[in-house]
C-alpha cells in the first residue's frame, strides 16, 4: 500500500538547499574572476565565466523543478508565497553573478591601477554579504526541524539583522567607487567606464538580493517578541 | 485434532470449511503484506532496525496484539453488525465467506490502481452488504454501524491530535531548551511510563478472559499505573547508561557542557569615529570560508541534537512495537471475525453466539499476518523506510504513538478502524504542527473519497459473491 509513501515526496526544502549551493558556488567564482582579471589571464577568465554560466543554468533547472512542485497540492510549514519569494531572491543572486561575468567578457577589460584596492574592498564586502546569506540558507533544515520558531530561529534572526546592517555599507562604497572611476578621466576609454559602472551596479544588486533572501527567511520565522 | 476440526454439521461442510479457512488466511496474509509495513517502516528507515529484526519484532508484536486484545474487535465483526438469529445457518456461512472474498477482491483492485482503501472498511462494507441482502434492512444493527463509521472519522482525528500534542511537547520541552540533551533524559521515563500504562490498561481491563485476568476499570488503572511505573524505573537504568556514554563522547570531542557565551551572534559593532565624519567604517569582512561567530555554541547544539535523534531512534523502535501490537489487535479481526463465525456455525450447525473467539483462530490469523509480512511485507517496509526520510526519529515517534494509542483504545472498545488512515491522520497532525517539510494533500483527498466509496463497493461485491456461492452450494 503506497499510501504512506505517496503522502511524502522529495522535500522542497532539500531542493531549495541544493539550489542555494549552486547559487553560492556561482557567486564565489566571482572572486576567481576578478583575480584572473588582475593577473591578466584572459583564457582563465573566459573559462571561469563559462563555469559561472553553467552553474546559473543548473540553478535555473532546480528552480523550475521547485515551481512545478509548488504548483501541486501540498502542505508546507510555511505559505507557498513565502517559499516562492525566498527562491526567487536566491535565484536572482545567480542571475546577477552571471551578468557580472558576462560584462567582463564583452571586451578585453583591464582593471585600472588606481582602482585596484577599492574594487577589491568593494568585492570583498559584496561577497561577504553573499557568504552570510549562504550561511543563513544553510540553517534552513534546522529551521524546518524547529517549525521556524524557538532558539535556532532567534539565532538565524540575528544573522539576518547582521546581514541587513552590512547591506547598508554597500551603497556608500558603491558611490565612492563610481565617483573615483569617473574621475579617472581619459585614462580609461569611455566605453570601458560604462561597462565598469554596470559591473559596479550589478555587484550592488547582488548584495541587495542577498539581503532580500535573508529577509525572505525572516518573514517565515515565528518569534515571540517577549522572548 | 485435525479430524475433529473438519467435523461439520452442514451439507458441503468440509468444502466450505476449507474455503473459509483459505479465504480467511488469504485476508490475513494480505494484511501482513500491506499494512504491517506502516508500523515498522519508519523504524527501519531511521536505521535503528535491520529489515530482518523488523520482521521478527513485527511478527511477534502483531501476534501478541491479536491474541491479547484482538477478541473485542473480532466479536464486533462477527456478530455485532447484524442480528444473526434471523439467518439460516447455511446462508450465514455463505454470506461470511462471500464477505471475505469481496473484501479481498476489493483490496486487490485498490492495490492495483493505487487507491488508499482500508482493509477494515472493506470487510465492514462487505458484511453490511450481506446483512442487507440476506436479512433485509431491519436485520442490520444500524446504530452500531453508524458508531463504527463515526469511529472511522474520529480515529484519524484522534491520532492527529495526540501526535500534534506530542510533537509540540517535544519541541517546547527539548528542542527549544538551552540544553536539549538534559531535557531528553528527563522525558524518557515519562514516555516509557505512558506506553507501558496504555498497553497494560487495554490488556487487563475486562480483557484476557482466557487467562482469568478480568479486572474492572479501577483495578485495571491501578495495575496499569504500577506496570507503567515499573517501566519508568527500568528506563532510568537506560538513561544513566546514555548519560555516561554521551559524557564520554563530549569529552572526546572537546565540546563544552556549559556556555559562557551568550547564545546567538555577538554583533560586530560599528565603530563610529569621534570626528564629525559620519562615514561608516568597514566591518571585518566575512570572506568565504570564514567561520561565522557563535560557532562554539552551534557546535554544542549540533552535538546534542545528534544525540537527541539517536535516543529517539531507540524510542521510535519502542513506538513501532506499540503500533504493531495495536495493529494486530485491530486488524486481525478483519480476517478472523467472519472466519470464527463460519467455523462455529459449520461445527454446531446452528447460528449460536459463541462466547469468545477460540485462541487457535486468533493464532491462525496472527500467523497468516506474519507469513504475509515475511514473504511480501518486508519489501514494502523497505520502500516506506527509504521514501519517508522527512520523518525524523522524533517525528516518526510522535506519529506512531498518536496512531498506536488511538488504535489500541479503539480495539479495546471493539471498534474496527483503519490503522493506515489513523497513521495518516497522525502524520498530518505533525505536519500541521509545522514539523514536516511537505505533505502531499492529494492523497488525503483520495482517502476521504475512499471513505464514501468503500462501503457500497464492498457491499455490492459481497452480494455478487453471495449469489455465486449460493448458486454453487444451495440446490
Amino acid at each position: 500500500m503506497a499510501i504512506l509513501t505517496n503522502l511524502f515526496g522529495e522535500s522542497p526544502f532539500g531542493i531549495l538547499e541544493e539550489h542555494g549551493e549552486k547559487v553560492h558556488e556561482c557567486v564565489r567564482l566571482l572572486q576567481n574572476l576578478f583575480d584572473e582579471l588582475k593577473s591578466g589571464n584572459a583564457d582563465a577568465l573566459r573559462a571561469t565565466a563559462e563555469r559561472i554560466f553553467t552553474l546559473e543554468s543548473e540553478a535555473d533547472t532546480l528552480r523550475n523543478q521547485l515551481h512545478e512542485m509548488l504548483s501541486s497540492k501540498i502542505l508546507m510549514p510555511l505559505p507557498k508565497s513565502d517559499f516562492y519569494n525566498i527562491l526567487e531572491q536566491q535565484d536572482s543572486m545567480a542571475d546577477r553573478a552571471e551578468d557580472v561575468a558576462a560584462l567582463l567578457t564583452l571586451r578585453d577589460m583591464s582593471l585600472p591601477a588606481e582602482l585596484t584596492k577599492e574594487v577589491a574592498d568593494y568585492l570583498a564586502v559584496v561577497l561577504g554579504n553573499c557568504n552570510l546569506a549562504a550561511g543563513i540558507m544553510s540553517k534552513l533544515d534546522l529551521l524546518v526541524e524547529n517549525s521556524f520558531s524557538g532558539r535556532d530561529a532567534q539565532t538565524v534572526s540575528r544573522l539576518i539583522t547582521e546581514l541587513a546592517e552590512r547591506e547598508d555599507d554597500v551603497k556608500p562604497l558603491q558611490i565612492a567607487l563610481s565617483r573615483k572611476l569617473l574621475a579617472t578621466g581619459d585614462q580609461i576609454p569611455a566605453v570601458e567606464s560604462v561597462l565598469w559602472l554596470q559591473i559596479i551596479n550589478r555587484l550592488a544588486e547582488l548584495s541587495k538580493f542577498a539581503d532580500k533572501t535573508g529577509n525572505g527567511i525572516r518573514m517565515t520565522l515565528q518569534l515571540k517578541s517577549s522572548k | 485434532m485435525f479430524a475433529a476440526l473438519f467435523e461439520t454439521q452442514l451439507p458441503y461442510g468440509q468444502i466450505l470449511m476449507v474455503l473459509g479457512l483459505m479465504v480467511g488466511f488469504y485476508m490475513a496474509w494480505s494484511i501482513g503484506a500491506n499494512d504491517v509495513a506502516n508500523a515498522m517502516g519508519t523504524a527501519v528507515g531511521s536505521g535503528g532496525l535491520t529489515l530482518k529484526h523488523a520482521v521478527i519484532i513485527a511478527g511477534t508484536m502483531e501476534l501478541a496484539g491479536a491474541v491479547l486484545v484482538g477478541s473485542h474487535v473480532s466479536d464486533t465483526v462477527r456478530n455485532g453488525m447484524f442480528d444473526a438469529s434471523l439467518f439460516q445457518p447455511l446462508e450465514l456461512v455463505l454470506g461470511f465467506i462471500a464477505a471475505l472474498l469481496a473484501a479481498a477482491a476489493w483490496l486487490q483492485l485498490a492495490t492495483y490502481y493505487g487507491w488508499p482503501v482500508s482493509t477494515t472498511h472493506s470487510i465492514v462494507g462487505a458484511i453490511v452488504g450481506i446483512g442487507i441482502l440476506i436479512g433485509g434492512m431491519e436485520a442490520v444493527k444500524w446504530s452500531k454501524i453508524s458508531t463504527i463509521v463515526i469511529s472511522w472519522v474520529t480515529s484519524p482525528l484522534c491520532g492527529g491530535i495526540i501526535a500534534f500534542i506530542l510533537i509540540k511537547l517535544i519541541q517546547r520541552m527539548i528542542i527549544d531548551s538551552k540544553y536539549p540533551l538534559r531535557q531528553t533524559y528527563k522525558i524518557i521515563p515519562f514516555l516509557v511510563f505512558y506506553v507501558a500504562f496504555i498497553l497494560c490498561l487495554v490488556m487487563v481491563w475486562k480483557g484476557l478472559k482466557n487467562l482469568n485476568l478480568n479486572l474492572d476499570l479501577k483495578q485495571a488503572v491501578l495495575v496499569s499505573v504500577g506496570v507503567g511505573l515499573a517501566g519508568a524505573v527500568l528506563s532510568l537504568f537506560w538513561v544513566s547508561k546514555l548519560r555516561k556514554r554521551h559524557e564520554q563522547d563530549r569529552i572526546d570531542q572537546k565540546i563544552e557542557a556549559e556556555d559562557d557565551q551568550v547564545e546567538g551572534i555577538p554583533f560586530v559593532q560599528k565603530e563610529f569615529r569621534n570626528d564629525a565624519d559620519p562615514k561608516h567604517v568597514m566591518r571585518p569582512p566575512l570572506t568565504p570560508g570564514s567561520e561565522l561567530p557563535a560557532h562554539r555554541w552551534e557546535v554544542r547544539r549540533e552535538f546534542e541534537f545528534a544525540r537527541f535523534e539517536s535516543v529517539f531512534t531507540t524510542l521510535l523502535i519502542i513506538s513501532a512495537c506499540f503500533l504493531a501490537f495495536a495493529h494486530g489487535a485491530n486488524d486481525t479481526a478483519n480476517a478472523i471475525g467472519p472466519l470464527a463465525a463460519v467455523v462455529s456455525i459449520l461445527k454446531t450447525g446452528q447460528v449460536g453466539e459463541i462466547a469468545t473467539v477460540p485462541i487457535w483462530l486468533l493464532l491462525l490469523g496472527g500467523v497468516g499476518i506474519v507469513i504475509g509480512l515475511a514473504t511480501w511485507g518486508y519489501k514494502v517496509m523497505e520502500t516506506i523506510g527509504k521514501k519517508i526520510t522527512q520523518l525524523t526519529p522524533s517525528r516518526a515517534f510522535a506519529a506512531n504513538i498518536g496512531a498506536a494509542t488511538t488504535i489500541v483504545l479503539a480495539s479495546r472498545l471493539g471498534m474496527p478502524i483503519s490503522t493506515t488512515h489513523t497513521l495518516v491522520g497522525a502524520v498530518l497532525g505533525i505536519g500541521l504542527a509545522r514539523g514536516i517539510g511537505h505533505l502531499n494533500l492529494k492523497m488525503v483527498r483520495d482517502i476521504f473519497i475512499s471513505w464514501v466509496i468503500t462501503i457500497p463497493a464492498g457491499a455490492l461485491m459481497a452480494m455478487l459473491f453471495y449469489y455465486i456461492l449460493r448458486a454453487i452450494f444451495v440446490r
